[in-house]
């Protein structure tokens, strides 16, 4: 310490008060000498002096005071003994600060003498709420200011380096915040009061400005999830509830295996393990309910979905994304590895459980003598919980606690949502596991003696499902017995066996709406794949075709199960011709395959953007009706479904078609078929339109010809016979169209 | 009536020299408020004592600034005197004008 003073801690309080008045009393006072002094010698009244020192002392007396109040507050927290200074007497050594390495140093030992204190103020929390309370406000209070400071300074800021010095010895205590506030004035089914949840949203706040914008080593990152980590194996109620009053998940930073997402995460899955033994403990406590009633079911329902530790992670994780791809995809940020296993089985405790949580509801009377604290717990399955200790003489009340299926989805969905490049550690790496684990942890459908997830839970196996359309589609073709994850062809992919799509397909196929969704984006897919193939584009069109043929061949194959029948067989076949038209506009945006195509080789980027859905497509509603009814006069609902996703194939694949007008020797005419739409109105801003035009056309020209360029010798098909080749390649699950 | 615009105008300067040394006298308390505090009852060491010699240098100018004000201030008045009586003869019509 080059600079160490030996200070009085009284009277360098009062400096630093004087000093803060100062700056205060400046404030207020030097604009208005110098404004009026200005407006009249501006008149050329009187003689000007210069009042530029005035100005000076303005600015630096902010610099004084924060500099004096900083010193005072250490010299405090020595004669608390919360800090490790020498001393003697009634004076105190600390660093001056008059150096850049100095002060440096001097808010270092502030920030960890705050962090001492705050961890002496939770010990108090239970035998001296109020001045406990207090200490905690006051650095609350100082926590605030530099987490302003750090926000407008930025990284290399002294307050973000104080905020780093702060969290580097504070953060276990942080994270027990919850559990402090609680036992200070918890009462009953209001565990945190609104003052409780704004000093947690401080300093959760405060914690996302140093994992977002901080300039954290890598040490330094790895120390903090893991005393957060630790800390949410210890008390996930705690950590939870402090990350839930704070911002949202994005404010922690979305950087694969940065900071913030690794923390979520780590918290994350310490809640789940905590949930999958048993021990996520929420402190609503009824022998502490105000008034003379017990709370009503529904009262307590809500108590509970307020405090569950599961849903408020799972929140902020699909906020933060990154943090949901690597909770699903098993990563363990401290150890910093992907545990599969461990990804599968926590989306297996999602799923099964997505119907309901039980909780335990103790009521009254409670045995008044009893020292245990009836926590509620949040369990998986039925039946009273153990280990509750003896006392409880009121008995255990059980009732259903239904976590919002919309957390679940936006978390799974949340879960595959990256992209498909990167490198290890990446999101592409952690969503396409996740992608996996998901696949292969979902229940089976209540027809196959399962149970059927919630509609929003479906929903997000559905997003799984089009990102990694391919993948599937060449699972359901062949594959491992366990799954294979690699990065083969320049992006993140998978194939596993079709067994392990079984569950999978099951439950997206558990509505008829869905089901039809599902194969109307496979047919879609499928026609881009036969325009590529008739393009011969390279071997990619060929063998994406016959994996999408299969696996549109296994979803018709689910109907074996599913039975749909009558009002369902018409809503899933309108279903799946909406999602037909509506993924074609997707499709002719992102295929590159426009002009001279032949032998064109496919990087796996541009195979992704052609059959793996970025987004899901907002679907109007009336396109499939608006089809139906013009349409089915004509042709059989499912023959219906298969003409759309031909020509939009032929279209956006710029397929020729041709006209043999006079024999095989005479002039051929060849058309384009987007072209053609365009002129007659049934190709419409890069899709088809099934309108009356569209059938028309179809009526009188489906004995035109197309070439296979892929076959060796160029083989040729009238397009009616291309249409039943495809519809029964597709009923069979077999490729037999073309040189196939 | 002449006198009125005069004393009027005037009237209002030294209103508005008072207002700042008001403000210069707050100033001046809050410095003289830190000064007992600064020095060896607060602190021993070579470093305190550079930035208290620092502080006090600066802020003795300062206080001198502020110790000038009151020249400034009348000097203000004094031309804005000045003022009104050269535009009052050369604007005799000003003497009607009312200010109260």
């Amino acid at each position: 310490m080059g600079d160490e003073v030996g200070v009085d801690p009284g009277r360098l309080a009062q400096a630093a008060g004087a000093l803060e008045h100062l700056r205060d009393t400046l404030a207020a006072n030097v604009p208005t000498i110098v404004n009026t002094m200005n407006m009249y010698w501006s008149s050329g009244a009187g003689s000007p002096i210069s009042l530029a020192v005035l100005q000076q002392a303005q600015a630096r007396s902010v610099d004084d005071a924060t500099g004096m109040r900083t010193r005072s507050q250490l010299a405090e927290a020595w004669l608390q003994q919360k800090t490790g200074l020498t001393g003697n007497g009634n004076m105190v050594n600390i660093p001056w600060g008059s150096t850049a390495a100095g002060m440096q140093q001097l808010d270092a030992l502030d920030a960890a003498a705050e962090a001492k204190a705050l961890a002496a103020a939770e010990a108090e929390s239970a035998t001296n709420p109020t001045a406990a309370r207090a200490q905690i406000q006051a650095i609350e209070a100082d926590l605030r200011d530099h987490t302003q400071s750090a926000k407008a300074d930025g990284p290399n800021s002294a307050s973000m380096a104080w905020l780093t010095a702060f969290y580097a010895s504070g953060a276990a205590s942080v994270a027990n915040l919850g559990t402090a506030l609680n036992e200070e004035d918890g009462q009953g089914t209001n565990t945190l009061s609104d003052q409780d949840k704004q000093i947690l949203a401080t300093y959760a706040d405060s914690l996302a400005t140093l994992t977002s914008g901080g300039n954290l080593t890598a040490p330094q990152s790895h120390q903090l999830v893991a005393d957060f980590t630790l800390a949410a194996s210890k008390d996930p109620w705690s950590v939870a509830m402090l990350l839930k009053a704070g911002p949202p998940g994005s404010a922690y930073g979305a950087a694969a295996n940065g900071t913030g997402a690794n923390l979520l995460a780590g918290v994350t899955e310490q809640v789940l393990n905590a949930y999958k033994n048993g021990g996520l403990n929420i402190p609503i406590n009824l022998r502490t309910q105000p008034g003379e009633n017990e709370p009503s079911n529904s009262q307590i329902n809500a108590a509970v979905a307020a405090n569950d530790p599961l849903a408020a992670m799972m929140t902020l994780d699909a906020q933060n994304k990154t943090a949901a791809q690597e909770v699903m995809a098993g990563f363990d940020p401290v150890a910093q590895k992907i545990n599969q296993s461990a990804g599968q089985q926590w989306a297996s405790l999602l799923m099964n459980q997505a119907l309901g949580h039980n909780i335990y509801t103790p009521v009254f009377p409670m045995n008044p003598q009893s020292k245990t604290t009836p926590y509620f717990k949040i369990m998986i399955g039925y039946g009273p919980p153990s280990g509750l200790g003896a006392g409880n003489q009121g008995g255990p009340e059980w009732d259903a606690y239904k976590m919002d299926p919309n957390v679940i989805a936006g978390f799974l969905s949340a879960a595959t949502s990256g992209p498909r490049s990167g490198g290890d550690l990446s999101t592409g790496e952690f969503s396409t596991y996740a992608a996996v684990n998901i696949i292969t942890a979902a229940p089976k459908p209540g027809k196959a003696g399962g149970t059927d997830l919630p509609q929003p839970v479906i929903q997000a196996l559905d997003d799984t499902f089009v990102r990694y359309m391919p993948d599937i589609a060449s699972s359901s073709n062949d594959g491992p017995a366990t799954p294979d994850i690699s990065t083969q062809g320049g992006g993140w992919n998978f194939v596993m066996s079709p067994q392990d799509l079984t569950n999978f397909m099951g439950q997206l196929s558990s509505t008829p709406q869905n089901y039809g969704y599902l194969k109307g984006a496979v047919a879609s897919a499928a026609g881009t794949a036969l325009g590529m193939q008739l393009q011969d584009v390279g071997q990619d069109g060929k063998s994406m075709y016959a994996n999408l043929v299969t696996l549109y061949g296994a979803l018709v194959q689910e109907n074996n199960n599913l039975q749909y029948k009558g009002a369902q067989l018409t809503d899933a076949n309108n279903a799946q011709l909406n999602a037909e038209i509506s993924f074609g506009e997707q499709f002719i945006k992102n295929i590159p395959v426009v002009g001279g195509v032949a032998n064109t080789a496919l990087t796996w980027d541009q195979k992704m953007s052609i059959f793996g859905f970025p987004q899901i497509p907002q679907f109007s509603t009336n396109n499939a009706q608006i089809a139906a009814a013009e349409g089915q006069s004509r042709m059989d609902a499912a023959r219906l479904a298969a003409v759309v996703p031909v020509m939009q194939g032929l279209a956006q694949s710029n397929v020729p078609i041709y006209l043999k007008s006079s024999g095989p020797n005479g002039p051929v005419i060849s058309e384009n078929v987007a072209q053609v739409g365009e002129q007659q109105g049934w190709f419409v801003d890069g899709k088809i339109v099934a309108n009356q035009a569209f059938w028309s056309w179809w009526s009188d020209n489906s004995g035109r010809w197309v070439i296979d360029q892929s076959a060796p010798t160029g083989a040729s098909e009238q397009l009616s016979t291309l249409l039943s080749q495809w519809w029964s390649g597709m009923q069979n699950g077999s490729v037999n169209i073309g040189g196939s | 009536m002449a006198g009125g615009y005069v004393a009027s105008v005037v009237g209002d300067a030294q209103t508005d020299m008072s207002t700042v040394q008001a403000a210069a006298d707050a100033i001046a308390g809050a410095i003289n408020a830190v000064k007992p505090l600064l020095g060896g009852q607060t602190w021993t060491g070579p470093a305190a004592d550079a930035w208290e010699g620092d502080w006090n240098t600066f802020y003795a100018s300062v206080l001198n600034c502020l110790y000038d004000l009151p020249a400034a201030e009348a000097s203000v008045v004094s031309s804005v005197r000045t003022q009104a009586e050269q535009q009052l003869k050369e604007h005799p019509n000003l003497a009607h004008v009312s200010f109260s």
